[in-house]
C-alpha cells in the first residue's frame, strides 16, 4: 500500500532538531517506509539526518508518503502529530 | 550558507577536556568567549540556554556528533564553536553512543531561519559516512580547520 498526505508545518520554529527526533521516533514505530517531501527535496523519514537536511521552516507544506501494510496508519498517525503541533 | 559563514574559527576545540555535557558546553561557550564572539558577562546565561534546551532532549543526533543549540538576546548573529574529543564525551545521545564532535550554535533570539538553514548544512555533511568518520577520526588543529574547511565536498 502506498498512501500520501500533505500537511502543514504550522510549529514557530520549524523542523527544528526536537521536532524531526519526535517525527523520527514515530515514524519508527510503523513497518512502512516513510518518505517526506518539500518542493524541492525527499528524505527518509526514519533517518534524522535526512530530515533536517530539510532545513523546513514555519509554514512549509510537507508531503507524507508511507509504502508499506501499514501505511494508512502510520499516516494517520504522523498527520496528528502536525495537527498537534508536535504539543504531544 | 557555509560553515565559515557562523563557526568562529578560534573557537575551534581540538580535543576538548570534558567527558560529560554540561562541561563540555561550558567549555565551547569559554572558547567563544576567549574569541571575542560572547561577552564574559553573558557565559553563564548562555550555558543555561544550552542545558535548558538539553533538557527537552539530547541534541546528540547520533553518528558521534552533537548539535547543542540555542537562542539568546545577546547574541547578533548566528555563530558556532566546534569541538573535537578523541576519548568521546557522555552527552544522552539518541543512538546512546558517545560524541566525538560538537557543532554549538548560538542563535539570536528573533531568528530561526539561519539557525534551520545551519541545521540543515551540519547534517546534509553528516549524512556522508566518510565525512562522520573523518570528524572523529582527525586530531589536530590545522587538519581539523582543514576538514571543515573543505566540508563543503562532503555534502549530500
Amino acid at each position: 500500500m502506498e498512501l500520501e498526505r500533505k500537511v502543514q508545518l504550522t510549529h514557530i520554529l520549524g523542523l527544528h532538531v526536537r521536532v524531526s527526533v519526535k517525527l523520527v521516533e514515530e515514524a519508527r514505530k510503523f513497518k512502512s517506509d516513510i518518505f517526506l517531501s518539500t518542493e524541492k527535496d525527499t528524505v527518509n523519514g526514519k533517518d534524522i539526518m535526512s530530515v533536517l537536511t530539510l532545513g523546513a521552516g514555519p509554514g512549509t507544506h510537507l508531503v507524507l508518503r508511507a509504502v508499506g501494510e501499514d501505511a494508512q496508519a502510520a499516516l494517520d498517525h504522523l498527520e496528528a502529530l502536525f495537527l498537534a503541533d508536535f504539543q504531544t | 550558507m557555509e560553515l565559515s559563514d557562523f563557526l568562529v574559527e578560534t573557537a575551534l576545540v581540538e580535543e576538548m577536556a570534558a567527558k560529560e555535557k554540561e562541561p563540555a558546553i561550558r567549555e565551547l561557550v569559554l572558547a567563544l568567549n576567549e574569541s571575542g564572539a560572547i561577552k564574559a558577562k553573558e557565559v553563564e546565561s548562555v550555558v543555561d540556554a544550552l542545558m535548558k534546551r538539553e533538557e527537552l532532549g539530547s541534541t546528540g543526533i547520533g553518528k558521534g556528533v552533537a548539535v547543542p543549540h540555542a537562542r539568546h538576546p545577546a547574541i547578533r548573529k548566528l555563530v558556532g564553536a566546534f569541538g573535537h574529543s578523541s576519548q568521546g564525551i557522555e552527552f544522552a545521545a539518541l543512538d546512546g553512543e558517545p560524541v566525538h564532535a560538537i557543532f554549538l550554535l548560538i542563535s539570536p533570539s528573533a531568528s530561526t531561519g539561519q539557525h534551520l538553514e545551519a541545521l540543515a548544512l551540519i547534517s546534509r555533511m553528516l549524512r556522508n559516512n566518510t565525512f562522520c568518520r573523518l570528524l572523529r577520526e582527525t586530531t589536530g588543529r590545522d587538519k581539523l580547520v582543514e576538514l571543515l574547511r573543505d566540508a563543503h565536498d562532503f555534502l549530500t
